[in-house]
Order: C-alpha cells, then structure tokens, then sequence
C-alpha cells in the first residue's frame, strides 16, 4: 500500500464513499425495521436532493393481480367521443402515470381531463371511466367480472 | 492501521478505466433515446399545458416548477439531448455528465409520476457517472490526451466500486421484498404477471395446465435476484451471473411491456466487466480478418489521424505501416501519397472509401455509417477527402 494514497482529498472522498454506501443500505431496508425507523430519518433529505432515492420494491410482496384500463369519454353535439391517447412508448408513461394517480393522487384526475378537454375541441364535457379487471386466479376457469367506474367529469370551458 | 491501509487499497488502488468508459456510453445512449422517444409528449409531461399544471405539483425542488412554458421545457430538453450526446461521446465529460444528472433529476422532479424502474435506475446512475472520472477512456476527451502524447488515465477503484454496490443493493432488495409475497413462494408469480394485460405484451392463460413451468419460472427469478448480487463480486462467477442476468432480462422484455427496464438493468450490470473480459469481447468480435492501412509516415495529420483510429479501433482490426517503409512501385506510391490504403486480401479500398470501410468496422463510428452509404456520399465523400488530402501538411506543421 502506497503511502501517497493517505491524503486530505482521498479522505474526504472515502468518508463520503462510506457514508453513500450506509445511506443507500439504510434506505432499502424494511421501512418496519428498527434501524429505518431510528436512522434513515436524518439521511432522508439526502437521497431525495440526490436522486437515489428509488425504492427496488417492484412486483412485491406479490405481482398486482387486477389490471386497470382507462376510458375518456368526450360528450359533444354529434354525440359521443372516445378519446384514443398514444400507443407504444407513450402509453406505458400513461398508462404508469394513472397507476399512481389512482393510487393516491386521485386530485390529479379533474388537471388530467381539462387537458383532454383542450385536445377534444368538440366536447363539451368530459369523463374518466376506469375498467378494473381481476386476472384469473390461478387454478380458476372463469375470469370475475369487470368493474367499472366514473373517476371524474369536467365541463369543458370554451 | 493495517486495516487503514486496506481501506484505502480498496478504493484507492487504480485499474483501468476501460470498463468505466464503456459503461458511460451505454448509460449515455439509453438516457439520449430514452428522452428521444418522449419527443412528441414532452409538453404533454411537464409543461404548464401538459397535464400536470404547476398549481397540482406537491413540492418537489425543481426549477422547472417555476419555469413550465412550453418554450422553457423544450429548451431544457434540447439541452439534455446535447449534454446526454456529450456524455456518450465523452466529449467534455465532466461538464456534459453534470448538466445530464442535473437536467434529468429536474425533469424527473417535474413529473414524477409517469416515470417507470428505468427512468429512475438511469438516474442513480447517472449521478454516479457524474462524482467518477468516467470520461477516462472510449472517450474524445482520451483521444484528445493521447493527441497531447499523454499516456491513458487510470481511474481510482471506487469510481466503479459505488456504481457495483448500488447495482447488488437493487438486484438484492428487489428480490428481498419479494420473499413474504403468497405468489412468490407457492411459485405462481409469473402467471399473474404474464396474464395481466397492465404488463403482459400477449396473455398466456395456457401456464394454468404447466404448472411445473410456472413454478420453475418464479422460483427462479426470486433465486436469480437473490443470488446476482453476491455472484457478481467473485470473478468466477461473475461471467455466467452477467449471463443468467442477460437472459432473465430478454425473456422479460419479450413477454412483458414495463419500459425501458430491462435494457437498462442489463447494462448496469455491465459494470462488473473488467477489461480484460471486455478485451476478450472485442477480440471474438474482430476475430475474423486484419486489414493492413497504409498512411504516409512524413505528414503530421496523417500521424494525428493514426492515433485516432487506433484509439477507436477496438476490435484491433487494422495494422498499420507508413507506405514510404514498404517496397512499393513507384506507380502506387503517387497515389498512396494522395490517399490512404486499406488493404484486403481480395481488394484495395483506397481514399474515401477506405474511411468508409474502416467506419465500419469501428464500434464509435457505427452512428455515421448510414450517412457514408446515401446516394452520392461516394462522389461527396471523395471531394471532401481530396481536400483535406491537399491541405493535409497545412493542418499540421511537419
């Protein structure tokens, strides 16, 4: 081992080394865990302004077992529009940014529609109908029925 | 003190930056693409016209919070664009990686609601790539020393040692948090991911009568992700870990629509290569035949050239001689002074179309390889040689 290594800037850099390394454990720990509830606390701001602060928690405890499809719906005088968003790479974003606004931002639906409403020139009102199909349990021959749900309405401003 | 020592070694110690390098370049393509791809829905993300308004915004730092117009988001984002390239190419690196991270994380803090796994793993390594000295190697900024006569940089180990510890942190905790799931021990997991249309590209309602299947299926994703981590770290293992990883991620990615997910945490995985794995890579690669160059040694450029295509010639397919050492006749000599050779057993590209032939065979030049073979790019291309041909002994004093 090379003595030149002993520096001031290596030692700051080592003490910020270990200190990234016991953050990022800290923070995949068990959120019920004892040291998560004592420790992470303080770290907590540092992880945010960082960016790191994904959680790799996907697919678990156990693989969702509904899926949820969305239908805009527009009313105009010609009758009924169904609104077509993207497909492919833009779908995915859209269909992972109502995952998490079903979830727990439900105040983002009404923002959502009065964009639709500025793309929908014709409508008058429009309204979000969430479709929420179990998958078929394994073992099981016949799929439970669909669930159907108006999440929003919103009168288009002209 | 001994234990001091060690520590230091650990991170201190320097390797080559090879393996570093060509991580950048992976990371720098997929954020470039990844942004390329949300083109037509950027104002859609996270503009005030999109559908995410400023007033809906929970608190995030991000200044596009306080800059929405559509004018400003698409600024930010060409700028991205231009950073991720420079990031890629390794020009300017430090800057181009810092202005990357900075970019992404205020992007990603605009809207992060519509971001998937890939998105943020790309992130986190993006700062990672940011605090290293990933512009060492396969980079312009490497070329640019050894233009200078400046030997190869080595980077210190933990460059590559905090990527590898959060690539086995994620890989472990994404297996950890799935070990109280019910459908991950009785091993039916993949059946619900495979028949949930959310995920699935095409449903396989047919696993119910394979049951074996399913449960080899699950099971062995769980053990990959519990076991990868650590597999990873030893040398022996590490290549069939990277291989296991390859393959769990490609049959994903072709049954299942998350993303960009899967590209993305095969490469991070990449960051186990060492060079002399990579060498190897890059030599089953150029395996096949060598081709001999023939430059003049008295011009300078020529020489400057030289060092770049070595530099970029990882497959090492071409060996190189000055022309004015070999016997030639003097009829081929006028017009090697004129051009460079490319010389092959059955044929002899000459000038331009030698660059064209050495572009292909060159991984960094791949990009431009399209633009060489457009209709008129032959009479184009040749002009454009003859000059620089002509002024050659003006770009460089000899």
């Amino acid at each position: 081992m090379d003595e030149k290594y002993f520096t001031i800037k290596n030692t700051i850099i080592l003490a910020f080394v270990l200190f990234n390394i016991y953050v990022i454990t800290l923070w995949n720990l068990p959120g019920d865990s004892y040291i998560s509830i004592h420790f992470l606390d303080p770290v907590r701001q540092y992880m945010h302004y960082t960016g790191l602060w994904q959680n790799w928690a996907m697919f678990s405890p156990d693989v969702i077992s509904y899926s949820q499809h969305i239908k805009i719906v527009g009313d105009s005088k010609k009758g009924e529009i169904v609104y077509e968003p993207e497909f492919g790479y833009g779908a995915m974003r859209r269909i992972k940014y109502f995952e998490n606004i079903l979830n727990s931002q439900k105040y983002l639906i009404e923002p959502y529609l009065k964009h639709i409403c500025r793309e929908m020139k014709d409508a008058s009102s429009v309204k979000l109908i969430l479709k929420r199909q179990t998958t078929m349990p394994f073992g099981e021959k016949n799929p439970p029925e669909a669930q159907y749900e108006e999440m929003g309405n919103v009168t288009c401003k002209k | 003190m001994k234990i001091l020592n060690k520590l230091y070694a650990i991170f201190f110690e320097k390797e080559n930056a090879e393996p570093l390098g060509l991580f950048r370049i992976l990371v720098g393509i997929c954020i470039f693409v990844t942004f390329l791809l949300d083109a037509p829905f950027i104002a859609d993300y996270y503009s005030n016209e999109g559908y995410m308004p400023l007033s809906q915004i929970p608190f995030a730092f991000s200044i596009l919070q306080y800059a929405s117009s559509v004018e400003i988001i698409y600024a930010a984002y060409v700028l991205l664009l231009i950073a991720a390239f420079f990031l890629t190419i390794g020009y300017k690196t430090r800057m181009a990686s810092i202005v990357t991270f900075l970019l992404l994380l205020l992007f990603h803090e605009r809207n992060s609601l519509i971001l998937t796994s890939g998105d943020t793993l790309l992130r986190v390594l993006s700062f990672y790539l940011m605090i290293a000295n990933s512009g060492a190697a396969y980079s312009v900024d490497s070329i640019k020393r050894k233009l200078k006569g400046k030997e190869t940089k080595l980077v210190p180990k933990w460059n590559r040692l905090l990527i590898k510890y959060q690539v086995s942190i994620f890989y472990f905790f994404a297996g950890f948090s799935k070990t109280p799931g019910t459908n991950w021990r009785n091993g039916t997991a993949v059946y619900y991911a495979l028949n949930n249309p959310n995920f699935a590209r095409f449903l396989m309602p047919w696993l119910q009568k394979v049951p074996i299947l399913v449960n080899i299926m699950s099971w062995g994703a769980l053990i990959t992700e519990l076991s990868v981590p650590f597999l990873l770290w030893f040398a022996r293992a590490r290549i069939i870990a990277i291989a296991i990883v390859i393959i769990l991620q490609l049959i994903i990615f072709a049954t299942m629509s998350i993303g960009t997910f899967q590209i993305i945490s095969i490469i991070s995985v990449l960051i186990f290569l060492e060079k002399t794995e990579i060498d190897a890579f890059w030599n089953w690669l150029g395996r096949r035949k060598k081709y001999q160059l023939l430059y003049d040694g008295s011009c300078e450029f020529c020489k400057k050239c030289l060092v770049v295509i070595q530099s970029m010639d990882v497959m090492k397919k071409f060996e190189h001689a000055d022309f004015r050492q070999q016997k030639i006749p003097s009829s081929q000599r006028k017009n090697l002074e004129r051009q460079i050779w490319l010389v092959t057993p059955k044929k002899t590209y000459k000038g331009f179309f030698a660059f064209r032939k050495m572009a292909m065979l060159m991984p960094a030049l791949w990009i431009i390889v399209p633009l060489l073979y457009l209709p008129f790019a032959g009479t184009i291309g040749t002009k454009i040689y003859n000059y620089i041909s002509c002024k050659r002994f003006q770009f460089c004093k000899t």
